[in-house]
């Protein structure tokens, strides 16, 4: 973990996203959002009330049309896509609802990769992402290839690639959105270990079980943020 | 196409499309989802169709070709004999003029006959004394004008029509091209010399006749006069010929004069006189020839459709990914995997049939284009312009050939598409890994395959046997599914396909007839690479390893390698299958260059060591003077004899297995201590010697055994009238249609001319120049000193370039044809880069989203096709090479397998441009994918 310069990692300012198309949509309407280093939060709300777009716009996966987003002190908005491309590469990772692993990969193959963007030597990489799988009880799977895994551990090896490089903010979108209960609580519970041990991490969730293990909730609906706390989330549910 | 194969062919579309109209019928839902699918992406149906259209234009285009040049040699044929259907011969013998007369007398003959015509024709040497210049070999045809307006009249060149009147006691015409090789003008003298006449006869040129008409009869290097003048120059009242025309036209006139030729053989029984229905047999002749050439032709047109069919795998499957979630709705909401596949066979048979419909008007375009360059080579009609035909079975054969090849295609693709664990597709998560139970059916397949191809290997002939082996090899692999890994199992069955295809080829090409070297060495070509293709994509790791040896020095560029490598080696199916394709293409193309190296000219051993080629015909002997002589080093004397009469070939290698014909023959006859000194030159010669000097030795023992430009087992009939003179080919001396030879016609003992009496005279000098003197001054200077004899001198490397460049366009066209296959192939690795950008947008938008820079992404694709393209090269060029000189080379003549250099590398360099041309855009499509957008991802 880099030294903290703030509190927040994560700060958004009345963040806008437009989709033109035949109809323009305004999918976020000026969001505010901190998130603390170490945070973990979950964003949740119905389908359509923004969540992804928030979380794709917060990580630099998308462009927005007005605000700022600031991650660990660096503007995304003023950043070029190389840039942005090269931040995220250094400190950012990403767990998917549908686990994009690359399928002609190993599971270490996979697992690796954020390390060789960096430069990281062969032997060096591998053996961290051995270590990594090892973590996540899977080093007997890490010649294996994501056709030969089961989605609970797809999603294991997308979390030890979100992690592998010890990024500043993992966002996860829906990570549980395909797994059953007992595979959705050992992912939970992972996140909530690599938390604990000071990671920072951002998820997009559906499921009020998920959310209810993070340390706070933001509620979105119609691409604002409605609340942002446990008991509204229970509110907005009922 | 041939009379069987079409209708078969049409007859399996109208069942395969009547089938599929009969299932929509009784199924509409499936045909209203077919159609709306073909109908929802206007943008992807257009590139599936242009995909399947290119192999309805290769099959079309080669069609068209054939049609048109079929077209233009039957009109070259017709045009040559004009009303001439009928000739009675005495072999090259005189005979009574007064035949004519008796038989246009004959009752019986008159319901049948338009004319008879009396005519002489023998083979002379010509001088042009105002030019100074002769030529040998020349034709002079004596008519009788009083007949001649049944047979047509002259075209000359100053654009006049005459029906003969010119001919008068001293006047000839003579045909364009010798007008051209002698650069003779009307009123230019002329010198004509015959056997036993011994004053040469001085006649004036009264026109120049165009190749067509009545000027369109005979060699092309001919002389016409009028039947008396012919008389006077040969010495002679009677006639050698009598041309009878039937009445009628076109069809109707063959059909009058095959009535006539039972009573023809009773009114000449007996007088030895020969009766030929020329030109009903030489477009028999011409027929026979079209069917094998259609054949080899329409061959190569399935390869590059077959090319095509790779590239329309890949299309079908990436849509097959786009549509997978909506696709597993539908099985879920009750569609049987039937179902899906019987959809997406209705679907395929819109995009089959439209894609070859629509390859219609590009297979006509590139047809025309293939006409205009190569038919006047090989139709030999140079003279009336482009022919164009399209046969109505042409067109509907390419259209149900095409369409039923790629809907065969897209049917085994939906097989494998239609497989799907429901509950992943739905939600588009990666297919569940599946557990391999045993399988009847395959069990049963695979036995009924291994026993389909042992019985080929048992019955059927080379092509099939080379086939059969793969097929049974392959099902045995199949049948030890489970006792090896995957990997060793590929690699074993791949490594034994490879070495079936090389080592059967090689071992057994030799004894193969003529007619099976060709196709079964092309077929030992394909199971080579289908077996170094599978071999190589299950051992694509090791490659991967060697590859990303630069990316332990670059930083990150081992990141970018990384996942383009594994798409390409970890997909050995996939990869495997395009390798095939691409190599398949680059094997035969290697192959064709390396037959432009052996045809085109060594001239240290074409030419024998000789610089110079004098020929004479009408004297058996050419004495050079004094002064000449001190220019000549080496001197050999080479006797022949023209034989014009009835001549048969019989071979079935190169479909040269025509009826009798009138023609001229040249036969060289050497004596024993030339044949066993081998003075000339042999390409091959028959497998039962084991040198050239035991096929010279056995030529100069039997008189009968020749050697030539045929193939050996060739068999030559010379009609005369002694008798029939059987001769066979034994040696290949040159000339087959491509490899060049320094003396044209065939090379047997001298005491074959004694069965020969009555045929032409002459003789052919071969000189080696002397030291400080260059061939050209040597054949300029025996040119000026025999220039009353009309002999002609000419250096063997204009000999041998000639020759070179008229064999060229066979080869040329089927480098073309080649090269048109080997951009299908190109065209292939452009659809493999578009499918990465459809397959694989959520893997490029995880590789974006955590840090894959745009070039990273763009690099990958295009290091993966360049890639695919490699390895489809080294697949096509081990296997050539592996064959090497046992593929079409080999299988004709002994040569080296040097492939042409630059063909070859030109069609390198093209394929890795074209390939980064195709492959860019996507590439570049796929680098802009914004990552969120990539994910599609929705909030």
């Amino acid at each position: 973990m880099r030294e903290p310069m703030d509190a927040s990692i994560v700060q958004a300012r009345r963040l806008r996203k437009v989709y033109h198309g035949a109809d323009e949509v305004e999918a976020l309407r000026g969001i505010d959002l901190m998130v603390d280093r170490g945070e973990m939060v979950a964003i949740v709300g119905p389908s359509g009330s923004g969540k992804t777009t928030l979380l794709n716009c917060l990580s630099g996966l998308d462009v927005f049309d007005g605000g700022q987003v600031v991650i660990d002190g660096q503007d995304l908005a003023a950043m070029s896509d190389r840039a942005r491309t090269a931040y995220r590469s250094r400190n950012m990772g990403f767990v998917f609802q549908a686990f994009n692993l690359l399928p002609v990969l190993s599971a270490a193959e996979n697992v690796e990769i954020p390390l060789l963007l960096q430069g990281v030597g062969s032997r060096d990489s591998r053996r961290r992402a051995l270590e990594m799988l090892e973590t996540l009880g899977l080093a007997h799977r890490a010649n294996h290839r994501p056709d030969q895994l089961s989605g609970g551990e797809q999603q294991r090896v997308a979390v030890a690639r979100a992690l592998i490089h010890k990024p500043a903010v993992v966002w996860a979108d829906e990570p549980t959105g395909n797994l059953d209960t007992e595979v959705t609580n050992v992912i939970v519970e992972l996140l909530v270990r690599m938390n604990k041990a000071g990671q920072t991490i951002v998820l997009v969730t559906h499921n009020p079980q998920v959310a209810e293990r993070t340390q706070r909730i933001v509620h979105m609906r119609d691409g604002r943020i409605e609340t942002a706390d446990h008991d509204s989330l229970y509110v907005a549910a009922r | 196409m041939t009379t069987f194969f079409l209708p078969a062919l049409l007859g399996i579309f109208v069942v395969v499309y009547g089938a599929l109209g009969v299932m929509v019928v009784r199924r509409p839902l499936l045909g209203r989802l077919a159609l709306r699918e073909a109908t929802r992406r206007p943008s992807q149906t257009a590139i599936l169709v242009v995909g399947l259209m290119i192999a309805g234009a290769s099959i079309f285009a080669v069609q068209v070709f054939v049609d048109s040049v079929d077209k233009a040699v039957v009109n070259a044929t017709l045009a040559s004999w004009g009303r001439d259907d009928i000739e009675i011969t005495g072999g090259g013998t005189h005979f009574d003029s007064g035949l004519a007369a008796r038989l246009a007398g004959d009752p019986q003959l008159a319901a049948n006959a338009a004319s008879f015509q009396n005519a002489i024709m023998v083979t002379t040497s010509v001088t042009d004394v105002d030019r100074n210049l002769g030529k040998p070999g020349v034709q002079l045809i004596g008519l009788d004008m009083s007949n001649q307006q049944r047979f047509g009249s002259y075209s000359l060149s100053d654009g006049r029509q005459t029906g003969g009147a010119e001919l008068s006691a001293d006047g000839v015409f003579i045909t364009q091209p010798l007008a051209d090789a002698l650069g003779a003008h009307t009123g230019d003298r002329l010198q004509v010399t015959v056997q036993g006449v011994s004053a040469a006869t001085p006649l004036v040129i009264a026109g120049i006749v165009q190749r067509k008409d009545a000027g369109a009869y005979g060699e092309n290097r001919s002389i016409f006069v009028s039947l008396e003048t012919a008389q006077r120059v040969t010495g002679t009242s009677d006639v050698t010929l009598v041309r009878v025309s039937g009445h009628g036209d076109g069809d109707a006139e063959i059909a009058s004069a095959t009535q006539m030729v039972n009573r023809l053989n009773a009114l000449t029984s007996g007088s030895g006189l020969i009766i030929l229905e020329t030109k009903r047999g030489a477009l028999d002749a011409e027929k026979s020839q079209a069917g094998s050439t259609r054949g080899a032709f329409t061959a190569l047109s399935l390869i590059v459709a077959l090319a095509a069919s790779a590239m329309v795998v890949n299309l079908a499957v990436m849509l097959a990914e786009e549509r997978r979630p909506r696709l597993a709705v539908l099985r879920a909401l009750g569609l049987t995997r039937t179902g899906l596949v019987k959809m997406s066979v209705l679907e395929g048979a819109i995009y089959s049939l439209g894609g070859a419909i629509a390859g219609l008007p590009l297979g006509l375009a590139v047809g025309i284009v293939l006409s205009s360059i190569l038919q006047p080579a090989l139709s030999g009609n140079t003279g009336s312009g482009l022919v164009l035909a399209v046969q109505a079975g042409s067109l509907l054969g390419s259209v149900a050939a095409a369409a039923l090849i790629t809907l065969t295609t897209l049917f085994i693709t939906s097989l494998r598409t239609s497989r799907m664990a429901i509950s992943a597709a739905i939600r588009d998560l990666p297919e569940p890994a599946k557990t391999r139970g045993t399988s009847w059916v395959r069990l049963a397949l695979l036995a009924g395959g291994a026993l389909v191809g042992g019985g080929l290997v048992a019955a059927a002939g080379p092509p099939l046997r080379v086939v059969g082996g793969a097929v049974v090899i392959g099902c045995a692999g199949g049948l030890i599914r489970g006792r090896l890994s995957d990997r060793a199992r590929f690699t074993l069955i791949g490594a034994v396909i490879a070495a079936w295809g090389v080592g059967y080829t090689w071992l057994k090409v030799s004894s193969w007839g003529t007619d099976n070297r060709v196709p079964g060495s092309m077929m030992g070509l394909t199971v080579t690479v289908a077996g170094l293709s599978v071999l190589l994509a299950t051992n694509l790791r090791l490659l991967e390893s060697i590859v990303r040896l630069p990316g332990r020095f670059a930083g990150n560029l081992r990141a970018t390698l990384r996942p383009a490598l594994a798409y390409t080696s970890r997909r050995p199916l996939r990869s495997g299958l395009v390798f095939a394709a691409f190599g398949l293409i680059v094997a035969i193309l290697t192959s064709l260059s390396a037959s432009v190296t052996a045809f085109k000219p060594d001239y240290a051993h074409d030419s024998g060591g000789f610089d110079v080629r004098v020929t004479e015909v009408g004297a058996s002997q050419l004495a050079l003077p004094a002064d000449v002589q001190r220019n000549i080093a080496r001197e050999e004397v080479l006797p022949s004899r023209t034989f014009l009469g009835p001549v048969k070939f019989t071979s079935n290698g190169l479909g040269k297995n025509g009826p009798w014909q009138q023609q001229a023959l040249t036969i060289f006859g050497l004596t024993d201590e030339q044949l066993t000194r081998g003075i000339m030159p042999l390409y091959s010669w028959d497998p039962k010697y084991n040198s050239a000097a035991e096929a010279w030795n056995a030529i100069a023992k039997d008189p009968t055994l020749v050697a030539g430009n045929y193939l050996s087992g060739a068999q030559i009939g010379l009609a005369t009238t002694q008798g029939t003179v059987h001769l066979t080919v034994v040696a290949l001396a040159g000339n087959l249609g491509t490899a060049p030879s320094i003396v044209d016609g065939l090379i047997a003992s001298q005491r074959l001319f004694d069965r020969l009496p009555s045929s032409t005279p002459g003789v052919d000098l071969l000189l080696q120049d002397a030291p400080g003197v260059a061939p050209r001054q040597l054949a300029d200077q025996v040119q000026r000193a025999t220039i009353a004899e009309g002999a002609d001198a000419t250096t063997t490397r204009q000999i041998l370039d000639d020759d070179f460049a008229a064999g060229r366009g066979f080869i040329d066209l089927l480098l073309v044809l080649i090269r048109v296959g080997l951009l299908v192939g190109v065209f292939s690795l452009g659809t493999i880069a578009l499918r990465a950008v459809v397959e694989r947008r959520r893997a490029i938008g995880v590789l974006r989203a955590i840090g894959f820079r745009p070039g990273q992404v763009l690099l990958g694709i295009l290091l993966e096709t360049i890639l695919t393209a490699t390895a489809g090269l080294a697949v096509g060029l081990g296997a050539a090479y592996a064959i090497g000189s046992s593929t079409l080379v080999g299988g004709l003549i002994h040569a080296e397998f040097v492939p042409d250099a630059g063909t070859l590398w030109s069609a390198i360099g093209l394929v890795y441009a074209a390939v980064l041309l195709v492959t860019v855009l996507p590439a570049i499509r796929a680098a802009r994918l914004r990552p969120a957008e990539a994910l599609r991802v929705v909030g």
